[in-house]
């Protein structure tokens, strides 16, 4: 048994700049792709971070189930179907770490689909405000429909790495400093030598996750660059996107040829919360995943943690399973 | 049994009290009303985020955590998953904070290394959710064990109302309500049915998800809350619990009244709210509600905690004798409602 994505979609380039709208947008996408209708979701999880207007409650994922129409008001649909929505908020690894909640609702029952959403936005929604020195996150947004299936494809195991020292990244609101502008304030702290510790990160997660997967061959040597790149052919690596060169550097940090991890394209600034599922569905739309077994799933993020899966690609030839 | 247990719980109060006549005494713009009438609340916590050792959400979960993990059987390198709740997410001087996670913090102040962390956020149903998303992920086998906790400095929503509310039909008039506070529990597989979660659903009704917002004040800065109470607690609204617990209950043909609850914890709102949902649970069920038990009359709303700092502070007073079968009903912005039942034994604070 294991969790599948079902289809991947992402926000449309409208130049709105609404967290909410973009994942709404994306989930609506994604459903209709999968031919099914909002009524199908079960459980919403939105892992965006940044959001319209610096809201707290109730949680965005409300909003956005609202927005898309999913089972909004139990008691008064002729099927009484609910649905259950919340935001989990890990940075660039909560889109893992929800694959991982997913799995938990869908193999105990708890859920038949499950629709991860991200999106992130500077707060003041102005989308000028997005992608630049100050804000470096993109204004954009996807979603992703899981399901669990019989067979042994999809998600494996989610692996976490956390290094010791400085967060790297702090993100904040500084309410004493902002007055009454604290709807269209925010602040992205970077360390100057973050992306170097986030590429060592990766490089070290990246190991981990083919030892604990590939077994005893590769837990020999896991430092050495060669292994890895015999353990990744047939794999294409899906990274989070710090800058514009982070995934190629990582590819070749890991021996690997520089295309062998997907650089998102066409989005301005780093797609954050969302870089997994652009990475995936650019992929599939550029048909890069033929040719490839599995797609190895590598977030790094504030902290500096990491989150890091394998995925064993469906049979479909699209990398979906319908 | 594939089923959980509360293994532990602890709790964090800052030590200074605000009595409702302090908290009024800060209204600049509304005439006085009767808040202790209303809500029943006398006095609250309140964190001091100036103090040499600052309260603030983050310092008052690491406190929570260290008093749950020190009646637990695991130690903090044996936790596997941090799952942090709040929704005010204060710290560093008044920064809300966005990345990294607080449960990353958390984890690693704790001593938490190997576990996996993240954070849940859905308004004051946000511990409930974190309890059910470990309860599944234990069930799933993805971990043994974890720590839901949440730090709530909450009451800058209050002092922010009593800034700018213009009487007591204010947006703002709930924020007046809440108070601050800590809760984290240690959950784990149940070993016999003397400690067991039995039951724990949730659900969004996101037609209403816009009748309570939080978020930073346009008008005198500082955090706000803006709830349209009328429509929020509409008998509409207050049926949804029962509804949606009556009909789970129905699907394994199970009903409430042989469900043999002892105690009713619901959200704590205000006595009279708390009063509403007793009696739209004796309608809907057809049946008494069981004992219900409170703090808001001493600790006010602590949002996310709110149904755990109940349940720990009625163990702290030896008021649920061991083997007692305890029912919470979440009611939160979203609209999120639900229930969770426990038999709880070992529990001790």
């Amino acid at each position: 048994m294991a969790t599948v994505i079902s289809s991947a979609a992402l926000s449309p380039a409208d130049g709105s700049g609404s967290s909410i709208g973009h994942a709404a947008a994306a989930g609506r996408a994604c459903l209709e792709q999968a031919q099914m209708s909002s009524a199908d979701v079960d459980v919403l999880i939105n892992v965006g971070v940044y959001r319209d207007s610096n809201i707290v409650e109730p949680s965005v994922a409300a909003l956005i189930q609202k927005n898309i129409g999913i089972n909004l008001d139990y008691l008064h649909s002729p099927d009484r179907r609910a649905a259950f929505s919340l935001d989990l908020m890990n940075g660039a690894c909560g889109v893992l770490n929800a694959v991982q909640a997913a799995d938990a609702l869908l193999s105990t029952g708890s859920a038949r689909r499950v629709m991860v959403v991200s999106a992130d936005t500077h707060p003041s929604t102005d989308p000028s405000r997005a992608g630049t020195a100050a804000f470096p996150y993109a204004s954009t947004g996807a979603a992703l429909l899981l399901e669990h299936t019989g067979d042994t494809l999809g998600f494996g195991r989610v692996h976490h790495r956390s290094l010791p020292g400085g967060h790297g990244v702090n993100g904040y609101l500084p309410l004493p400093d902002v007055g009454a502008d604290g709807r269209n304030s925010i602040v992205v702290d970077r360390d100057d030598d973050v992306l170097d510790r986030m590429l060592a990160l990766a490089v070290d997660s990246v190991h981990t996750v083919l030892s604990a997967e590939d077994s005893a061959a590769i837990a020999q040597d896991t430092a050495d660059a060669g292994r890895a790149h015999v353990a990744l052919d047939r794999t294409l690596l899906v990274t989070s996107q710090p800058t514009p060169a982070f995934a190629a550097r990582l590819a070749k940090r890991l021996g690997l040829a520089s295309d062998a991890a997907v650089t998102v394209e066409g989005v301005h600034g780093d797609p954050h919360t969302s870089a997994l599922i652009h990475g995936y569905r650019q992929a599939l739309d550029t048909g890069r995943l033929a040719g490839h077994d599995q797609v190895l799933f590598l977030a790094v993020g504030a902290g500096l943690t990491s989150a890091t899966s394998l995925y064993r690609l469906t049979g479909t030839g699209d990398g979906t399973t319908r | 049994m594939n089923k959980n247990r509360l293994e532990a719980i602890g709790a964090y109060l800052p030590a200074a009290v605000m009595s409702t006549r302090e908290l009024l005494d800060r209204l600049e713009k509304a005439p006085e009303f009767d808040l202790v009438k209303i809500t029943g609340t006398t006095e609250r916590r309140v964190a001091d985020d100036t103090a040499q050792s600052p309260e603030n959400s983050l310092t008052m979960a690491v406190s929570a955590a260290r008093d749950c993990l020190g009646r637990s059987r695991y130690a903090p390198d044996e936790i596997d998953a941090v799952i942090s709740c709040s929704i005010s997410r204060m710290t560093d001087g008044g920064r809300l904070q966005f990345e990294p996670s607080f449960a990353h913090r958390i984890a690693k102040e704790i001593g938490a290394d190997r576990a996996v962390h993240f954070d849940v956020s859905n308004a004051c149903a946000g511990m409930m959710t974190g309890v059910l998303l470990l309860d599944r992920m234990i069930r799933a086998g993805t971990v043994r064990n974890g720590l839901v906790l949440s730090g709530e400095h909450i009451s800058p929503i209050a002092f922010t109302a009593a800034r700018e509310m213009e009487d007591s039909r204010d947006p703002q008039f709930a924020s007046m309500s809440v108070g601050d506070s800590a809760v984290a529990l240690v959950m784990d597989r149940a070993t016999d049915d003397r400690d067991v979660i039995h039951d724990i659903e949730l659900m969004t009704c996101s037609e209403y998800s816009h009748l309570c917002l939080g978020m930073p004040s346009d008008g005198t800065g500082g955090m706000a809350m803006y709830t349209n109470n009328k429509e929020m607690h509409a008998e509409d609204r207050l049926s949804l619990w029962p509804a949606f617990h009556g009909d789970r209950l129905a699907e394994q043909g199970r009903r409430f009244a042989d469900e043999g609850y002892d105690f009713i914890i619901h959200h704590q709102v205000g006595t009279r709210f708390v009063d509403f949902m007793n009696a739209a649970g004796e309608r809907g069920f057809a049946a008494p509600m069981p004992q219900s038990l409170s703090v808001v009359d001493r600790l006010a709303n602590t949002a996310t905690t709110s149904h755990y700092l109940v349940l720990h502070q009625a163990l702290a007073e030896d008021r649920i004798p061991k083997g007692s079968k305890v029912l919470m009903v979440p009611a939160a912005s979203g609209v999120v409602t639900g229930f969770l039942s426990a038999t709880v034994s070992s529990l001790e604070v």
